[in-house]
């Protein structure tokens, strides 16, 4: 075979074309109203895609039917071709080795330092030596910059810093999808900037695929392929940063340029302001 | 309006008692799994030696200083009692099996689960918050094998120990007081205790 014809290890650790693909996804909790209603999305290998909207419009939902710590309602998730709810406890685990996921502000392992969060997933799922958990820890926190706090522990850590090494440890086990949970939320901008700036270069040059969910419009923009706007459940608006930037949907207009009223009203539905107030003098 | 009133209160019976069966069923299939995956915890020895350091070792002291001021106080109060019928010597009788039998397992478990349990519940709680319950089943590692498991057997391993050892301070606390400082007898003192006490069914049953 011809290093032409030679399959990429993101080929092989996934084989099918896209990543994952969400189709006619619908979700609720317990007896709640419905989070997600009939989501379609197809998440192509080797890219790095958006999922943005308001505050509990759904999207760290996605991430967990993703991630297989919820089961859709109806629908199919498939991540790699496998079709996530129907995997049993053993495949579930399995597929997980092959993901990397960033939680919101971390999720690092607080009794554990910086090193040993990174080795964690090494350790509990490969028999290599010591020596070489080591260079393979080095190698993680030097992508990220931050070799130097390998023997700190999170709580000596800005928010920034532990943010990134939990990139580090997300990308441990080099996996072929890694997912973001609002990575840049309550971030400074120069720790925002460097967060977006590693989650393009290393999806990049690790040949993974990424998925962020994010309401940062500004960041994202600059840094991923593709976009999925969700509101009340639904996709509402989808495409490249350049077809949202001219987009003229109303939602997408009022969601990029931060606009307070618009589909998504500034006002909680209530009843006429003029009524309310005057109600006592009746 | 009373048959409604009745009605209530039968509905409110039953969902408590199912509620009750609930949270049982849930309890043991919870302690079922953990059994599960004990082997697997077990195996892994650091694990489980890291949480018999945090749940017995640091339960020492208090443990330690509880068991001699209540072997003190049972020392003082037993000998006052014994003494007015002329049996001062027993006291060794009666401050080895009370502490054996009851009081060490039953006030060392107390205390064990106030700070052990108590410390062992905010730990897993804040894990549970911060999400790193969740970031570690993401990396496919469960939770109850890697968490809870060495934590369940390091409260095994420790409290009988623990129990042990509450009773043995104890007797210490009433040897201070019933021998050293009030004079009984100290040959009476050991000598009936250790006639009245019997090692598989006082000190072994007390600690299991």
């Amino acid at each position: 075979m011809t290093a032409a014809a030679r399959p990429s290890a993101a080929a092989l650790a996934c084989p099918t074309e896209n990543a994952v693909e969400l189709a006619g996804v619908t979700y609720g909790y317990d007896r709640g109203p419905l989070v997600l209603r009939g989501i379609d999305m197809a998440i192509p290998r080797g890219k790095v895609v958006a999922i943005m909207g308001g505050s509990g419009c759904g999207k760290t939902t996605i991430l967990r039917l993703i991630g297989g710590q919820l089961q859709p309602q109806a629908g199919r998730v498939l991540v790699a071709g496998q079709s996530v709810p129907d995997l049993d406890r053993e495949e579930l685990f399995a597929m997980r080795r092959r993901i990397g996921m960033l939680f919101q502000f971390g999720a690092l392992f607080t009794d554990l330092t910086v090193f040993e969060n990174i080795a964690f997933a090494l350790r509990e799922h490969t028999n290599l030596p010591d020596e070489l958990v080591r260079d393979l820890v080095l190698m993680k926190l030097n992508a990220v910059g931050l070799r130097g706090t390998a023997q700190l522990r999170p709580a000596e850590l800005s928010g920034g810093m532990a943010r990134r090494v939990a990139l580090a440890r997300a990308i441990a086990l080099d996996p072929m999808l890694v997912l973001y949970d609002e990575p840049f939320a309550g971030l400074d901008p120069i720790s925002l900037g460097v967060v977006g700036q590693l989650i393009r270069e290393l999806n990049d040059a690790l040949g993974i695929t990424s998925v962020v969910v994010t309401h940062d419009v500004y960041e994202s923009l600059k840094i991923v392929d593709y976009l999925y706007f969700v509101s009340e459940g639904r996709i509402i608006a989808q495409g490249t940063p350049e077809e949202v930037q001219a987009s003229s949907d109303p939602f997408v207009r009022q969601f990029v340029d931060g606009a307070p009223d618009g589909p998504v009203p500034f006002h909680y539905p209530a009843p006429a302001y003029a009524d309310e107030l005057a109600a006592h003098a009746r | 309006m009373l048959a409604e009133g009745v009605f209530d209160g039968l509905r409110r019976v039953g969902a408590g008692a199912i509620n009750a069966v609930s949270r049982l069923g849930f309890a043991a299939r919870f302690f079922a799994v953990v059994l599960i995956h004990s082997p697997a915890a077990l195996k892994r020895t650091r694990l489980t030696l890291r949480e018999i350091y945090f749940a017995g070792v640091l339960s020492l002291v208090i443990i330690m200083v509880s068991g001699l001021f209540v072997g003190m106080v049972l020392g003082l109060q037993g000998y006052d009692t014994l003494n007015k019928y002329g049996a001062g010597d027993s006291l060794g009788i009666f401050v080895g099996l009370s502490l054996v039998r009851e009081l060490g397992p039953v006030v060392a478990g107390l205390l064990f689960a106030s700070r052990a349990g108590s410390a062992i519940t905010a730990e897993i709680g804040l894990m549970k918050t911060t999400e790193q319950l969740a970031a570690m089943e993401m990396m496919a590692v469960d939770p109850l094998a890697r968490i809870v498991a060495p934590r369940f057997w390091g409260g095994v391993i420790s409290m009988p120990l623990l129990a042990a050892l509450f009773s043995m301070m104890g007797v210490f606390g009433a040897y201070l007081v019933g021998v050293r400082l009030i004079g009984v007898d100290s040959g009476a003192f050991w000598g009936n205790m250790r006639a009245a006490i019997g090692f598989w069914p006082d000190v072994t049953n007390g600690i299991i």
